[in-house]
């Protein structure tokens, strides 16, 4: 990378630094929560939401960003691919967990119990189990390019599949305890600063995966797996 | 606003602060690695 990307790349990360800080400071000092007996029993507790639903974001992103390399790397055969989808995957079950557990946490507070079988909080479950799954499946296979192969053909099949849990089903059953859009009436400062928190996150993920993917490459190269 | 939600949200605070320094670290370390050119592979002579 040159120079003048390094600036560029040097300038993004400072900006992200600042703009993240400002976020956390709306979300957790500065931002109105809604009032009480209104959507939400338990105001002040609507604040993880500035954390649990930018996390949902990155699970939901690293899923479909495993499967769009997954695709790629069944065209080309790029094990570049192959890892930047290994790495998608790896992410999408981190920001997943985290989602997972800050929901609990909101859970035990709003809805009286960490878990209450609410289909998108077992959708979710499942999805990451699904994800689980596709890691053990690579570490199941030696050869790179089979493991490389059924990877991808998995993540193929398994996103489809995760998204209709976390986002279809819920939608269609009754009794599910996430509100739906237009349920909740939020102020005008909590949507500005959940909205950006969402960019930031997104930008936290390019970051990861840019590193993670050089992380998984380096050590490929140096198991000879990966020409120099 | 509680006590305990700004000791969460100062938590939060520190613990980004903490994460960034660290990427930083590690993107500056695969930058040098990179730059230094190939190694030969672990297994072989």
């Amino acid at each position: 990378m040159g120079r003048v990307n390094h600036g560029v790349r040097n300038a993004v990360q400072w900006v992200l630094l600042f703009a993240m800080a400002a976020v956390l400071e709306s979300a957790f000092f500065r931002v109105r929560t809604p009032a009480p007996g209104g959507s939400f029993n338990a105001p002040d507790a609507t604040r993880i939401l500035f954390l649990h639903v930018p996390c949902a974001e990155l699970c939901t992103l690293g899923f479909v960003t495993a499967l769009v390399f997954g695709l790629l790397y069944l065209r080309t055969r790029d094990p570049k691919h192959d890892a930047r989808s290994l790495v998608a995957a790896r992410l999408g079950l981190l920001f997943g967990g985290l989602a997972l557990l800050m929901g609990m946490a909101w859970a035990n507070v709003e809805w009286g119990a960490p878990w209450n079988w609410d289909p998108r909080q077992t959708g979710l479950a499942l999805a990451l189990m699904f994800y689980a799954a596709y890691l053990a499946l690579r570490g199941a296979v030696e050869d790179p390019e089979r493991q490389g192969t059924l990877a991808a053909v998995y993540a193929a099949l398994a996103c489809p599949a995760a998204l209709f849990f976390i986002f279809g089903l819920p939608y269609y059953l009754p009794g599910s305890l996430h509100l739906k859009p237009g349920e909740v009436r939020l102020s005008p400062e909590f949507r500005t600063t959940m909205f950006a928190s969402m960019i930031c996150f997104v930008a936290v993920f390019i970051w990861l995966h840019a590193l993670e993917t050089r992380l998984t490459l380096l050590s490929w190269r140096r198991a000879g797996r990966l020409e120099r | 606003m509680t006590p305990g939600v700004s000791a969460l949200g100062i938590a939060c605070l520190v613990a980004w602060g903490g994460l960034w320094g660290y990427l930083r670290m590690l993107q500056a370390r695969l930058d040098a690695i990179e730059e230094a050119g190939p190694e030969p592979p672990a297994n072989e002579p």
